[in-house]
């Protein structure tokens, strides 16, 4: 449904974005992560027609995004800090969201506010943060969008309002086979609610899978050594941990072969550990700087 | 008719009625101030004509870059990113803006022009034949009520098209670079520094000892004068009208261009594109390397044509380092 | 109810499909109750409903749940399904070595996989 092949982006001579490609089926939800300033607003910029990629193309069912209002206007974005209209009260901006995007459904609109409640009098300046978030969220929704877009969702949100965020983002995709990109920090939203992932960093792909795929990639084997083994011409090893003559060895090449090596140089037991997405982030960023 | 579009027209609505209550005030005043005149000439009249004209044309040109002004500021601050996913084609986003104030001058001519005649028309008329009946008495011939208001009616016409064609060079800036108040003030930083070059080559040549039979002096001070009947006396000159069309028209074309091919990730700096940043390190450079070479060759007044080149060079090095320390600013 | 481990090997829509076994070993669900929706699952949950619909195609491959048109997900009437009962208990082949490295003889440990299987069976 949605299509990045091969986008670069640029900033003067600074490379922001570096060869991505990602493909995502419709009806999914897709996360982004990385590290703060890895890209991921550039390739979000990118996706919503606001940006022009330097290099690629951007595709929604086979159509380019950017300055097309045909595709612009099945896309909601739900941006991690508000621009609307300083001075416009809510309802003002729904009218205006009622101008513009033909599919928008005012009566959407009112429904949703009976579970956000904002006081549509008040102007956006004086809304916190928070409430900001909420009104974007209430505005896409009502556009019937095809995609949603949404960087940082749930943050700056307390727990009951995240969760009829997470709600409505889920109704959307069993209702109405919407599909999701969302970019957070919270990775365990993410790791419940995403279909594949993707990792960023330094504004090229780390990592770029189904969560399933990935964290049978990204594994940590436990295995136990009687005597002291040399480890370091295994290839894909990310990390080592020792307690005695058990090793915790982070890989991000998970294979029989490299049990099978592990084994060769004299381990009495390897075992598969889980790991939580988090650890994993953690693991694989600390080790490509 | 989308609501984005709709929300540019009322500002420009709004701007058209502020623009209608100034040119009240102004005929009111031109009322109040002529109402009892001494001078007996047909030059209170044109006076007259003339304050009424260079008020409308000043305000005219305020209301129109504050219109500009707000156009680009949606698109080239925070609410840019909103403005930017919106389903609008950046080709009609660009025209309507084009458009809306090309017919905010137009209406605002239009109304200044007829507002004046409905409230002093009488008053003029019954003034000239005062005049008149004075001369006549004297047997010397004046100049006719038509003539008078022909001036008045061209001067206005002048002034309206310089007014677009300020208008378009605002749009140019406004869409090449990505600091409003710098857009906004193109205009004026050309004129001014434009003066300013000629009197600092006009310095610089007359420190060198150059005589080319005063040629390049006499075409500098040529230029100056034209600038000068341009903004306030009689001319009907074709020319001048072919001109500045051709010159908004061109304008207009490479903002289009521009519109089409910005880089909008590059707002919030000066420079929005390479062509432009070129250019106004160029024009910048010259303009404002003689504009302070007036001013420096003036303080220090130099004896040979080595100190001349020396403060020349000085005062290129003060114009380059300017604009870099400018576009540092906003990088 | 269902409880999913993020730091657990197995991914999510597997250990879904384990809880909603067990439930029916342990006699929480009878034949014949009907399971949440895919949508209220996962609203429950907060899990994407992509994994619970997975979840729910593998059990009613194995004829574990049935879905009715028009009408819901309900836990079939037939016990028998097509599991396959050396691939499940191939997953126990870790905590085996273990035990065997530690000295349990192969008695002790059938007896404590007998005394499991009462457990599971038994009504709390």
């Amino acid at each position: 449904m949605i299509s990045i092949k091969n986008v670069s982006k640029f900033y003067d001579k600074f490379k922001a974005l570096d060869n991505v490609s990602i493909e995502i089926p419709k009806g999914t939800i897709h996360g982004l992560i990385g590290e703060n300033g890895a890209g991921k607003t550039t390739l979000i910029h990118c996706l919503t027609g606001i940006y022009k990629c330097d290099e690629g193309i951007i595709t929604y069912d086979g159509k380019p995004v950017y300055d097309n209002p045909e595709v612009k206007s099945k896309i909601g974005y739900v941006a991690d800090s508000n621009s609307y209209f300083p001075n416009f009260k809510i309802i003002d901006m729904v009218n205006f969201y009622k101008g513009i995007y033909p599919a928008f459904d005012e009566d959407r609109f009112y429904e949703l506010n009976n579970i956000f409640k904002l006081v549509t009098q008040r102007k956006v300046k004086q809304l916190s943060k928070g409430m900001q978030m909420r009104l974007a969220l209430m505005l896409n929704l009502s556009l019937h969008p095809d995609v949603l877009i949404l960087d940082e969702p749930t943050s700056g949100l307390d727990a009951i309002a995240k969760k009829q965020v997470i709600d409505l983002l889920i109704s959307e995709v069993t209702e109405r086979e919407c599909t999701i990109v969302i970019s957070s920090h919270h990775l365990r939203e993410l790791e419940m609610l995403c279909d594949s992932l993707t990792i960023i960093q330094n504004g090229a792909i780390l990592y770029q899978n189904s969560i399933d795929k990935i964290k049978k990639q990204i594994v940590k084997l436990q295995a136990v050594f009687r005597e002291a083994a040399d480890l370091s011409d295994i290839n894909g090893i990310l990390n080592i941990e020792q307690i005695g003559s058990i090793y915790y060895i982070i890989t991000d090449k998970n294979s029989d072969e490299i049990t099978q090596q592990l084994y060769s140089k004299g381990a009495d037991l390897v075992e598969q550990i889980g790991m939580s997405l988090e650890d994993i982030f953690i693991y694989t960023s600390e080790n490509k700087e | 008719m989308n609501s984005l579009f709709k929300l540019y027209i009322k500002r420009t609505v709004l701007l058209l009625f502020i623009g209608i209550l100034f040119s009240l005030l102004f005929i009111y005043l031109s009322y109040n101030g002529y109402a009892e005149q001494y001078d007996i000439d047909t030059w209170s009249i044109s006076n007259m004509l003339l304050d009424y004209t260079s008020s409308c044309f000043t305000l005219n040109v305020t209301l129109e870059l504050i219109i500009i002004y707000t156009f680009y500021m949606y698109r080239n601050k925070k609410t840019g990113i909103f403005l930017r996913q919106l389903p609008v084609k950046s080709n009609k986003d660009f025209i309507i803006k084009v458009l809306l104030s090309l017919t905010l001058i137009i209406l605002l001519a239009a109304v200044e022009l007829i507002l004046f005649n409905i409230f002093t028309k009488s008053l003029i008329s019954e003034y000239y034949n005062n005049i008149k009946a004075v001369y006549d008495a004297k047997n010397t011939v004046i100049q006719t009520l038509e003539s008078l208001y022909t001036t008045y009616y061209s001067n206005f016409l002048m002034l309206s098209m310089l007014t677009i064609f300020i208008s378009s060079i605002t749009i140019f800036a406004s869409g090449s670079m990505g600091i409003m108040g710098f857009a906004i003030a193109v205009p004026f930083i050309l004129y001014f520094s434009f003066i300013g070059f000629l009197a600092g080559t006009t310095a610089f040549i007359r420190d060198m000892g150059i005589t080319l039979d005063h040629s390049i002096l006499t075409y500098f001070n040529y230029i100056t004068l034209r600038l000068q009947r341009l903004v306030f006396e009689d001319h009907t000159h074709i020319n001048y009208y072919i001109t500045l069309t051709l010159l908004s028209v061109l304008m207009y074309i490479i903002s289009y261009f521009c519109n089409k091919h910005i880089n909008y990730s590059k707002m919030g700096q000066l420079f929005l594109f390479r062509q432009i940043k070129i250019l106004a390190y160029i024009i910048g450079c010259i303009f404002g390397s003689f504009s302070f070479y007036f001013i420096g060759s003036t303080i220090i007044q130099p004896q040979n044509h080595l100190t001349a080149v020396l403060i020349l060079l000085i005062c290129f090095i003060i114009s380059y380092t300017a604009i870099r320390k400018i576009e540092q600013i906003f990088m | 109810m269902f409880k999913i481990d993020l730091k657990s090997n197995l991914p999510i829509y597997e250990q879904i499909i384990n809880q909603i076994n067990e439930c029916i070993l342990k006699g929480y669900f009878k034949s014949g109750d009907a399971l949440p929706s895919v949508r209220k699952l996962s609203i429950m949950l907060d899990v994407n409903p992509n994994t619970i619909a997975k979840a729910y195609t593998e059990l009613e491959r194995r004829g574990i749940i049935v879905t009715v048109r028009g009408k819901g997900t309900f836990i079939s009437d037939e016990t028998n399904s097509n599991i396959d009962i050396h691939k499940e208990l191939n997953k126990i082949r870790p905590v085996l070595a273990e035990l065997k490295l530690n000295g349990a003889s192969d008695n002790e440990i059938l007896n404590c996989v007998k005394e499991l299987l009462n457990a599971l069976e038994e009504k709390e």
